[in-house]
C-alpha cells in the first residue's frame, strides 16, 4: 500500500513535471515567434530595398507585406487546424479534435483580423479606396474571417453539447472550402489585389533582400503560431482539470 | 505621406495589438488558471491527478 502510494506520488510529481515542461515550451515558443515578428519588422523597415516610385502610388506602403503576408498564412494554417479538428469529432467523436477545432477557429480569427483590417489600410493608400467589391480575393478572405468570428462568438454562447458540437464542426468542413478557393483567385481572377509574387509567372517576383525578409517572417509566424496553439492547447487542458477538481470538492464539501 | 508612411504605421500598429492583445490574453489565462489550480489541489491535498487515487 506504501509501495503504491509513493509510486503513485512519483507519478504525480512526473505529470506535474511534464505539465510545467509542455507550458515552458509553449510560452518560450511564442515569445522567440514575437521577437522574430519584431526583427523582421526592423529588418522591412530598415534592410530591405524600397520599391521603384514610379511603379506605386504609396510605394512605401509596399512595407505592409512583410507581416500582412506571413498573418494570410498563418490564418490558412489555422483554417487547416479547424478543418481537422471539425473532421476528427463530426466523424470519431475525438475530444481533441474539438480542441483543435476551437484553437483553430481562434487562431483564424487572430490573424485574419490582422490580414483583414492591415489590407484595407494598405489599399486605402494605394487604391485610394480600402475594398473592391469585385475582387475575388477580399470577398472570399472577408467571408473566410467572418466565419471563424462566427464560430468563436458561437462557441462562447451556446452550451457546450454534442448537437452544438456537431453544428460549428459542419461549418468548419464546409467552410475550409474558402482556403483553396481564396489561394488561387489571384491566380484566376486577378482583379484588384496584387498577383501572387512566388510562382506568379514572367511579372511576378521580388527583389532578393524583401524575399529574404518575407521569407524569414513566414518562419517567424511559424513559430508563433506553434507556440500559440501550445498554449492554447495547454488551457484547454488546464481548464478541464480545474473543472474535474472542482466537481470533487464539490462533492467532498 | 503621399508614400504611405502613415498608413504603413496604422496598419502595423492594428496587426501589433491585435496579435500583442491576443498573446497577452493567453498568457494571462494559464497565469490565472494555473493559480487557481494550484489552490484546488492543495484543498485537495494532491500534487496531481494520479496522487489522488491514493
Amino acid at each position: 500500500m506504501i509501495k503504491k502510494a509513493i509510486t503513485l506520488k512519483r507519478e504525480g510529481l512526473f505529470t506535474n513535471f511534464m505539465r510545467r515542461g509542455v507550458l515552458t515550451v509553449a510560452v518560450a515558443l511564442t515569445l522567440l515567434g514575437l521577437m522574430l515578428a519584431a526583427i523582421t519588422l526592423w529588418l522591412g523597415f530598415t534592410w530591405a530595398p524600397g520599391v521603384n516610385p514610379d511603379d506605386w502610388k504609396a510605394p512605401e506602403a509596399y512595407r505592409i507585406l512583410f507581416w500582412h503576408v506571413p498573418a494570410a498564412w498563418a490564418s490558412f494554417q489555422a483554417f487547416t487546424l479547424l478543418f481537422i479538428g471539425s473532421g476528427a469529432w463530426f466523424l470519431k467523436r475525438l475530444e481533441w479534435g474539438w480542441k483543435l477545432h476551437v484553437v483553430g477557429a481562434q487562431l483564424g480569427l487572430v490573424f485574419g483580423l490582422c490580414v483583414i483590417i492591415s489590407g484595407p489600410i494598405w489599399g486605402t493608400a494605394e487604391w485610394g479606396t480600402p475594398w473592391d467589391l469585385t475582387d475575388v480575393r477580399l470577398n472570399t478572405y472577408a467571408v473566410l474571417t467572418s466565419l471563424s468570428l462566427f464560430l468563436v462568438m458561437g462557441h462562447q454562447a451556446q452550451p457546450d453539447t454534442e448537437d452544438t458540437r456537431d453544428t460549428f464542426s459542419s461549418v468548419g468542413l464546409f467552410g475550409f472550402i474558402l482556403v483553396p478557393i481564396t489561394i488561387i483567385s489571384i491566380r484566376i481572377w486577378q482583379n484588384r489585389h496584387p498577383g501572387p509574387v512566388i510562382g506568379g509567372g514572367e511579372d511576378s517576383g521580388l527583389d532578393p533582400q524583401i524575399l529574404m525578409v518575407l521569407l524569414f517572417g513566414l518562419f517567424s509566424f511559424q513559430i508563433l503560431v506553434a507556440g500559440q496553439v501550445m498554449l492554447r492547447y495547454i488551457i484547454g487542458g488546464l481548464e478541464d482539470r480545474l473543472t474535474e477538481i472542482q466537481g470533487k470538492l464539490d462533492t467532498r464539501y | 505621406m503621399t508614400s504611405g508612411t502613415l498608413f504603413l504605421a496604422i496598419a502595423y500598429v492594428a496587426m501589433i495589438g491585435i496579435i500583442g492583445g491576443w498573446t497577452w490574453k493567453l498568457l494571462a489565462r494559464v497565469g490565472e488558471l494555473s493559480d487557481r489550480l494550484s489552490a484546488a489541489e492543495s484543498t485537495l491535498g494532491i500534487n496531481s491527478q494520479n496522487t489522488e487515487e491514493e
